[in-house]
C-alpha cells in the first residue's frame, strides 16, 4: 500500500476531520436551538418489547463525537511518522478505526442494547491494541485490560435484563420517573460497576498502568480520552437515576480514593508513560467524584478538556520516547528544553493545563470543579481528598517536568534529539491550539445557566496554595540524588505500599487467577475424571466385568455342572408330572 | 468544609436549609419592607423553557444572557456583561437567602433563651 | 420437501463416482439454495408432503445441517487429496445429511425417532473411519452407549404416548395433556444427554477430539441441536410436569456451565477446549428451553443456530493449524500470527463470536437467555455473570495461546492459509454476524 499517492493515514485523518467540523457546525446549531434528533430503526418487537437501533443526536453527544474525531483524526495522522517503520501500517490504522467506529456507536446510543454494542466492541478492539506488540508484557497488560473491561459488558448484559421490568431498553426515558424502584436500584448499582470497570477506580484499577505497554499512538487515543471516559459518559447518560442513591456516596468515596492513590504512586513511578497512565487515572478519579457530587456537566467539561490535554501529552511523551531510543525511564531523561524546545513547549503547556494553571484549558474545568466542591455540603475526608489530590497532580507534573527538561542530559554521549519530524509536530499543535482555547470556548458553550459560587477568601485561594506546596515539593523531589536513596530503606514498606498502587493489582491478578484455575483443575480431577466417570462410563464397565465373570463359571465346561443342572431339570419335570391333574 | 468550624453552638437550634420562616417578617425591623417579587414574566418562562429550578428571583437577568447567547452564538464572550449581571444578582439573592436563615437561627435562639427563662 | 429427499438419495451413486469429490458439494450448494427458496410461515407446518414437512425450527435447523455438510467436505479435502476412502467417506456424509433431514422435516414421532438413532450410525463410522489416534474406539463407545442408554426409555415413551392417545403427529402434540413422572424422565433424558447437561456430558469432550474433522464439525454443528430440538417439541405437551420439575434441570446446567468454563482453563488440547465450550453454550440453552419462557424458547433456538456455526468454524480453524503441525496441543500450536496473520484475524473473529461480541448471533441468543433466565428468577443473575465472564476468559485464552508469541521452535515446515480455508471460514463467520439483521423472522413464530 506504500505507493499510493495517499497513504491510508492522510485519507483516515482527512476524513475524520471533516467529520469533525461536520459535528462543530452541528453542535453549535443544536446549542442555539436547544434541538434533539433520535432515529430509531426497529430491529424486531416481540411482547411488548421492541429491540432498536437508536442513534440520539443532542448536545452532548455531537460534542463529545467532535473531540472525539478530532483527536482520532490527530493521532491517525500523528501515527504516520510514529509507527512509519511499521510493516502493517494498514492493519493499525484499520483498527484504530474499528476503535472509533465503536465509541461513535457508544455515545449516539440512548438504548442500552446498542450501547452494549459499541461497549463490548470498544473492550475488543483495545485488547486487539494493546497486544499489538508481540512481547509478554504486552500480551499480559491485554489480557488484564480485556478482562477487566469483560467484567463491565457482564453487568450491563445484566442490566439489559433486569431493564426488561421497564419495557423498553430506551432508559432515556423512564430514568427520571422510575427513580425510587428497587429494580432502578439493582441496575442503578450494576451500571455503576460497570463504569467502574471501564474507567478504572478503585477495585478495577489494575488494567490502566498495565495498558501502557500499547504503542503510543494508542495510549493517546485510546487511555487517555476515549475508552476510559466511556464509563464517565455512561454515568452521566444515567445521572438522572442516581442522584438519591447509596452507591452514588459508595462511587465518591471510592472514586475520590482512587484520585489519591493515582497521585501518590505518580511520584514514585520513573516510566514516562505510566506516570502519565497514572495521571490520566487521578483525573478520572476527578470526574467520577464530581459525578457523583450530583454535577455530570461539569464532569463533562472536565472530560473533554482533559482529553486535549491528556492526548497532547502522551504525544509529546512518544515523540520523547523516540528520542531516547526507545528508553522510556525518566532518569536517563533530561535538558530537552535545550535540545527539542518545540516539543518541551507542547509538554509544558500541557502539564500546565493538567496542573490548573490559570487560564489555560484545565484551569476553568478543574477550578470550577474545585470551588463547587468547596461551595457544597462536604464531610473533611472528601474535602481532603480533592484538595490533596490536587496538589499532589501539582506534585508529579513539577517533578516530571524538572526530570525532562531542567535537569541534565542522562543519555549516552551520542546522540540525535531533532525537532524537525513535522508531521508529528503539526498534529500537536492542533491539540495545542485546542489545548489553550478550548477550556474557555468550553465554558462558553456549554454552560447555559452559570454556576454562582460565593466562597471565603482563603477557600478559594486553597487551590493555589495547594498547587504551590505541591509544586515546591516537586521540584525537591527531583534534586535528590542517587546516593540519598539509601534513606529510603528506611521508609521500604511504606514505599512499596504507596508505589505498587496499594497493593490493589494482586486482586486483579495473583488473587483472582489462582483461585478460580485451582478449583478448575481439581473440578476436572475430582468430577470429570472421578466420579462422574464411576458413576457412568468407566464405573459400569468395571461392574459390568465383575459381574460378567461370575457367568463364565457356567461356560467352563464342568461335567458336574451337567449333571445337576440335569437333576434339576428331572426334578422340576417329575414335579409338573406329579401336580398335572 | 468552613461551615462546620465555628459553628458548635449555631447548631444547637433545630433549623435545617429547606425550612420556611416561622416569625413575622417585620418583628424587629423599624422601617416597611417589601416583599420579594419576581420581574420576569411567568409566560416568558415558559416560553424561553427554562428549567423550573432556575426560575427564581433572578430569572430576568437569565432570559437578557440566553437572548444574548442566542444572537451571539458562537462569539459568546460578547455576553460577559449580562452574564455578569446574572451572577451578581444571584449572589445578592444568595446573600439575602444567607441573611434570613440567620435572622431565622438567631430568633430562634432568642425564643429558647426567653421560653428557659419563663 | 419430498423432493430434497430423493436429490440425496440419487447423489449417492454420484459419491462412488471417479472425480465426483467437488461435485457432490456443488450438488449439496445447488440444494441448499433450493432449499432456501422455501418459505416458512409462522409457526405453522408448511410444505407439506408425504409425511414431512417443515416449520421455522425444523427449516433453521435443516438449513444449518445442509450448509454444515457443505463446508464438512469442503474441510476434508485433505481426504481428497491422500485419497484417503473418499467415496465412502462422501457417502457417510450424505447418508447423515439424508438422516439429519429426516429427523427434522418429519411429522411422526416415531419416525423422529428412528431417524434420530440413525443419524448416529453414520456418526460412529466417521468417528472411527477417518479419526487419528486409537483412542477414538473408547470415543465411539462413548458416544453409542451414552445416546442409546437413555433413548431406549424415550422409545417406550413413544409407544406409551401412541397408545394412549393414537396420534404421532408432532403438529398435534399440542393437545396432548400426559402428566406423569416416569413418562417425563423417560422422555427428557434422551435429550439431556444429547444436549449434552452436566453431568451426563463426558462423551462429548470425548467424541469431538476424537473426530475428524468432519466428524467434529457435524457433532458441533447439528448433532447437539438434535437434543435441543426434541425438548422443544416435547416441552408443548410436558408442561405441566415440566413446571414441578424444571429446576432440578435448569440448576444442574447453570452450574454445571460453570464448572465447564473453569475447566476449560486447564485443557491443553485445542479440540478439547472447544468441546467443552460447546457444553457451556448448550448449558445455557437446556436452562432456556426448560424455563419455558417465550424468551427462553427463541433465545435458545437462536443461540443452536450461532453456536453450530461458531463451534463449527472454530473446529476447522482447529484443523487447519492440526494438517499444518499434526498436533492438536497448545504448547505446540502457538506463536501462529508469525507463520498465518491472516488466518489470526479469522481466529479473532470466531472467538469473540464465542464469547458472544456484538453483533453475532450468540450475543442475541445469550441476551434472550439471560432475559428468560432472569425473569425467573433473578438470582441465577451471578451463575450467569460467572458464565458470562469465564466464556470470555477461555475464548480470549484460546486466542491469545495459539496466536500470539514465540512459535514452537521444533517446526520444520509450514505454509500459509489456502483459499479454500479462508472460503470455509467466511461461510462460517458471515451468516453468523448477518443474520442478527434480520432476526424477527426467526424470533416471530407463535
Amino acid at each position: 500500500m506504500n505507493n499510493m499517492k495517499y497513504s491510508i493515514c492522510f485519507i483516515s485523518f482527512f476524513f475524520l476531520f471533516m467529520m469533525m467540523m461536520v459535528n462543530f457546525f452541528f453542535m453549535i446549531y443544536f446549542i442555539m436551538n436547544d434541538m434533539v434528533i433520535l432515529m430509531e430503526w426497529e430491529i424486531m418487537s416481540f411482547n411488548s418489547l421492541s429491540i432498536v437501533m437508536s442513534i440520539l443526536l443532542d448536545w452532548m453527544s455531537l460534542l463529545f463525537m467532535m473531540f472525539v474525531f478530532l483527536i482520532s483524526s490527530v493521532v491517525i495522522y500523528y501515527s504516520k511518522s510514529y509507527m512509519q517503520s511499521e510493516l502493517n501500517l494498514s492493519r493499525f490504522i484499520i483498527l484504530v478505526l474499528l476503535f472509533v467506529f465503536s465509541m461513535m456507536l457508544l455515545i449516539i446510543s440512548p438504548n442500552i442494547i446498542s450501547i452494549l454494542l459499541g461497549w463490548d466492541g470498544l473492550g475488543l478492539v483495545s485488547y486487539c491494541l494493546v497486544i499489538y506488540y508481540q512481547n509478554l508484557k504486552s500480551y499480559n497488560a491485554g489480557m488484564l485490560t480485556a478482562l477487566s473491561n469483560r467484567v463491565g459488558d457482564v453487568f450491563i448484559l445484566i442490566v439489559i435484563s433486569w431493564m426488561l421490568n421497564y419495557g423498553s431498553w430506551n432508559y432515556i426515558f423512564y430514568l427520571e420517573f422510575m427513580n425510587n424502584d428497587w429494580e432502578m436500584m439493582m441496575i442503578g448499582s450494576m451500571i455503576i460497576m460497570a463504569a467502574m470497570t471501564k474507567s478504572a477506580q478503585i477495585p478495577f484499577s489494575s488494567w490502566l498502568p498495565a495498558a501502557m505497554a500499547a504503542p503510543t499512538p494508542v495510549s493517546a487515543l485510546v487511555h487517555s480520552s476515549t475508552l476510559v471516559t466511556a464509563g464517565v459518559y455512561l454515568l452521566i447518560r444515567f445521572n438522572m437515576m442516581l442522584l438519591d442513591m447509596f452507591f452514588l456516596k459508595l462511587l465518591l468515596l471510592l472514586s475520590g480514593l482512587t484520585m489519591f492513590m493515582a497521585g501518590i504512586s505518580a511520584n514514585y513511578e520513573f516510566d514516562l508513560k505510566k506516570i502519565i497512565a497514572l495521571s490520566t487515572l487521578s483525573q478520572l478519579g476527578l470526574m467520577m467524584s464530581i459525578l457523583s457530587m450530583g454535577l455530570p456537566d461539569l464532569a463533562f467539561f472536565h472530560l473533554l478538556t482533559h482529553a486535549m490535554f491528556k492526548a497532547l501529552l502522551f504525544m509529546c511523551a512518544g515523540i520523547i520516547i523516540h528520542m531516547m531510543n526507545d528508553i522510556q525511564d525518566i532518569r536517563f531523561m533530561g535538558g530537552i528544553s535545550l535540545y527539542i524546545p518545540l516539543t518541551s513547549l507542547c509538554m509544558n503547556i500541557s502539564n500546565m493545563a493538567l496542573c490548573g494553571i490559570p487560564f489555560l484549558a484545565g484551569f476553568y474545568s478543574k477550578d470550577l470543579i474545585l470551588e463547587l466542591v468547596s461551595f457544597s455540603n462536604l464531610n473533611l475526608m472528601i474535602f481532603f481528598l480533592y484538595y490533596l489530590s490536587t496538589g499532589l497532580t501539582m506534585f508529579y507534573s513539577f517533578r516530571l517536568m524538572m526530570y525532562l527538561m531542567v535537569n541534565d542530559f542522562n543519555l549516552l554521549s551520542i546522540f540525535n534529539l531533532y525537532d524537525e519530524d513535522y508531521i508529528m509536530l503539526k498534529s500537536m499543535f492542533v491539540l495545542l491550539f485546542m489545548s489553550i482555547i478550548s477550556g474557555s470556548f468550553l465554558s462558553w458553550m456549554i454552560f447555559s445557566y452559570p454556576y454562582m459560587i460565593y466562597l471565603p477568601f482563603n477557600l478559594k485561594m486553597m487551590v493555589i496554595y495547594v498547587s504551590l506546596v505541591g509544586g515546591m515539593l516537586g521540584y525537591f523531589i527531583s534534586n535528590m540524588k542517587i546516593y540519598s536513596v539509601n534513606k529510603f530503606l528506611m521508609t521500604y514498606n511504606l514505599s512499596n505500599f504507596l508505589c505498587l498502587m496499594w497493593f490493589m493489582p494482586n486482586l486483579s491478578t495473583y488473587g483472582l487467577s489462582y483461585y478460580f484455575l485451582n478449583l478448575g483443575q481439581s473440578l476436572l480431577k475430582n468430577i470429570d475424571m472421578g466420579w462422574s466417570e464411576i458413576y457412568s462410563g468407566f464405573g459400569m464397565m468395571q461392574v459390568m466385568k465383575k459381574y460378567s465373570v461370575f457367568y463364565n463359571v457356567y461356560q467352563m465346561n464342568n461335567f458336574m455342572i451337567y449333571l445337576f443342572s440335569f437333576i434339576i431339570w428331572m426334578f422340576i419335570l417329575f414335579m409338573m408330572l406329579m401336580f398335572n391333574n | 468544609m468552613g461551615q462546620m468550624m465555628g459553628s458548635y453552638d449555631a447548631r444547637k437550634v433545630d433549623l435545617y436549609m429547606d425550612d420556611k420562616p416561622t416569625f413575622d417578617p417585620q418583628a424587629g425591623f423599624n422601617y416597611q419592607r417589601k416583599p420579594r417579587e419576581m420581574v420576569a414574566r411567568e409566560e416568558d418562562l415558559v416560553s424561553a423553557k427554562i428549567p423550573v429550578k432556575y426560575r427564581d428571583y433572578c430569572a430576568h437577568h437569565l432570559l437578557e444572557y440566553q437572548s444574548c447567547r442566542y444572537k451571539n452564538m458562537p462569539l459568546l464572550y460578547k455576553c460577559a456583561h449580562e452574564k455578569h449581571a446574572y451572577l451578581i444578582c444571584e449572589k445578592d439573592d444568595y446573600v439575602i437567602r444567607m441573611k434570613e436563615f440567620e435572622r431565622e437561627r438567631r430568633l430562634r435562639l432568642r425564643e429558647k433563651r426567653i421560653v428557659g427563662v419563663a | 420437501m419430498m423432493k430434497f429427499l430423493m436429490m440425496m438419495i440419487f447423489m449417492i451413486p454420484l459419491c462412488f463416482m471417479k472425480n465426483m469429490f467437488w461435485m457432490v458439494q456443488m450438488m449439496l450448494m445447488l440444494m441448499m439454495f433450493m432449499f432456501m427458496n422455501l418459505g416458512v410461515k409462522l409457526n405453522l407446518f408448511c410444505n407439506l408432503s408425504y409425511m414431512m414437512s417443515c416449520d421455522i425450527m425444523s427449516y433453521g435447523l435443516i438449513l444449518l445441517s445442509i450448509w454444515i455438510s457443505i463446508l464438512m467436505i469442503m474441510a476434508s479435502e485433505n481426504l481428497y487429496k491422500m485419497d484417503y476412502y473418499v467415496n465412502f467417506f462422501l457417502f457417510n456424509v450424505i447418508f447423515l445429511l439424508i438422516m439429519l433431514y429426516l429427523t427434522f422435516s418429519t411429522l411422526n414421532m416415531f419416525m423422529f425417532y428412528l431417524f434420530f438413532e440413525g443419524s448416529l450410525i453414520p456418526t460412529l463410522l466417521l468417528i472411527i473411519g477417518w479419526g487419528y489416534q486409537p483412542e477414538r474406539i473408547q470415543a465411539g463407545m462413548y458416544l453409542l452407549f451414552y445416546t442409546l442408554f437413555v433413548s431406549l426409555p424415550l422409545l417406550i415413551g413413544i409407544f406409551y404416548m401412541n397408545n394412549e392417545m393414537n396420534c404421532m403427529i408432532i403438529y398435534f402434540l399440542k393437545f396432548f395433556n400426559l402428566n406423569n413422572y416416569l413418562l417425563y424422565i423417560s422422555m427428557i433424558l434422551a435429550f439431556l444427554v444429547k444436549m449434552p447437561m452436566y453431568f451426563v456430558h463426558l462423551w462429548l469432550p470425548k467424541a469431538h477430539v476424537e473426530a475428524p474433522v468432519s466428524g467434529s464439525m457435524i457433532l458441533a454443528g447439528i448433532m447437539l441441536k438434535l437434543g435441543g430440538y426434541g425438548l422443544l417439541r416435547l416441552m408443548i405437551f410436558l408442561q405441566e410436569i415440566n413446571m414441578k420439575l424444571n429446576y432440578i434441570w435448569i440448576v444442574i446446567s447453570l452450574v454445571g456451565g460453570f464448572y465447564i468454563s473453569l475447566k476449560c482453563f486447564c485443557q491443553i488440547d485445542i479440540k478439547s477446549l472447544i468441546a467443552y465450550s460447546s457444553v457451556a453454550h448448550m448449558s445455557i440453552v437446556i436452562s432456556g428451553i426448560m424455563i419455558m419462557n417465550y424468551w427462553g424458547f427463541i433465545g435458545s433456538y437462536i443461540l443452536m443456530i450461532g453456536h453450530g456455526l461458531c463451534s463449527s468454524g472454530m473446529f476447522c480453524l482447529a484443523n487447519i493449524s492440526y494438517e499444518r503441525l499434526h498436533s492438536r496441543s497448545l504448547y505446540i500450536n502457538k506463536g501462529m500470527m508469525n507463520f498465518m496473520p491472516s488466518m489470526s484475524l479469522w481466529w479473532f473473529l470466531l472467538m469473540s463470536s464465542n464469547m458472544a461480541a456484538p453483533p453475532s448471533l450468540n450475543l442475541m441468543g445469550e441476551i434472550s437467555l439471560i432475559n428468560s433466565l432472569m425473569s425467573w428468577s433473578w438470582i441465577s443473575m451471578l451463575m450467569l455473570m460467572l458464565i458470562s465472564f469465564f466464556s470470555a476468559g477461555y475464548s480470549l485464552y484460546l486466542y491469545s495461546f495459539i496466536q500470539h508469541g514465540n512459535y514452537y521452535s521444533g517446526i520444520y515446515s509450514y505454509y500459509t492459509g489456502v483459499s479454500r480455508e479462508y472460503l470455509m471460514l467466511m461461510l462460517h463467520w458471515l451468516p453468523l454476524n448477518i443474520l442478527v439483521l434480520k432476526i424477527d423472522y426467526s424470533m416471530i413464530w407463535f
